[in-house]
C-alpha cells in the first residue's frame, strides 16, 4: 500500500554482493528450515529477508497471545494461595 | 493444552511469472492454523523486467520492511540492520520461552485448585 517502489530508494541502502552473502550466512543459523535450500545467493538473500520478516511477525503474534493467555491465568490465581507467593518470588 | 506452532509455513500463491528466477517451491507441509494477516510487504510485481533488477528490487523491499519490523531499525545501516535482527529474534524467542513456563506453572495451579474444590 504505502510500500513505494523505486530503483533509488533512499531509507535502504544498496547492499552490495558480500554483505547480502554475508546476510544470508547470518540469518541461515537462525533460521535452519532456510539453510536446508540451497539456490543462487540473490533468491536466496531475498527468501531469507522475507522469511525473516514473516518469522518475525509470527514471534510477535505468538508473544501476544501467550501474553493474553497469561494475564488471563494470573487473574484467575488468588493473591493469598502459595503459587502467588511463588510467582512474586520469581518477578521480583 | 494447545500447541502452537512457532513458525507457520503458509506460503502466499503468487502467479508464475517464467522470466523471474524466484520460484517459489511449494512444500508438501501446508497447514494453515491461524488465518495470516497480510501486510503491505512483499508485493509480488508484475512488471516484466530483468531477474538482476527485480531480485535487487525484492532484496530493497525486504530491507524497507524489516526496517519496520524490528525496533529501531529505520535508523541503522545494513550491517547493523542484521544484527539488530539477530539480536531481535533471540530476545523474542526468549521471551516466548519465558511466557511459556509462567503459564504452564499457572496451568498446573489451575488443575491443582480444580481437584482440590472437587
Amino acid at each position: 500500500m504505502s510500500n513505494r517502489r523505486s530503483r533509488q530508494s533512499s531509507s535502504a541502502p544498496r547492499i552490495s554482493d558480500n554483505q547480502m552473502i554475508d546476510l544470508v550466512s547470518k540469518l541461515r543459523q537462525i533460521l535452519p528450515e532456510i539453510g536446508q535450500r540451497r539456490r543462487s545467493d540473490k533468491a536466496s538473500a531475498s527468501k531469507v529477508l522475507q522469511e525473516t520478516c514473516n518469522y518475525i511477525r509470527n514471534l510477535n503474534r505468538e508473544v501476544d497471545n501467550l501474553s493474553e493467555r497469561l494475564s488471563q491465568l494470573l487473574e484467575s490465581v488468588d493473591e493469598d494461595s502459595p503459587e502467588a507467593a511463588v510467582i512474586r518470588s520469581l518477578l521480583m | 493444552m494447545e500447541k502452537t506452532l512457532a513458525t507457520s509455513h503458509t506460503k502466499r500463491s503468487s502467479p508464475p511469472s517464467p522470466s523471474s528466477a524466484v520460484n517459489t517451491s511449494s512444500t508438501g507441509f501446508n497447514r494453515r492454523t491461524r488465518q495470516r494477516l497480510s501486510d503491505a510487504t512483499a508485493s509480488v510485481s508484475e512488471t516484466d523486467v530483468e531477474d538482476e533488477d527485480e531480485d535487487e528490487e525484492g532484496v530493497e523491499e525486504k530491507i524497507e520492511a524489516l526496517q519496520t519490523i524490528v525496533p529501531g531499525g529505520t535508523e541503522l545501516g545494513v550491517d547493523a540492520l542484521f544484527e539488530e535482527t539477530a539480536s531481535y529474534i533471540l530476545a523474542l524467542q526468549c521471551q516466548i520461552n519465558a511466557i511459556k513456563v509462567l503459564t504452564t506453572f499457572l496451568e498446573r495451579c489451575e488443575k491443582k485448585d480444580m481437584k482440590f474444590g472437587g
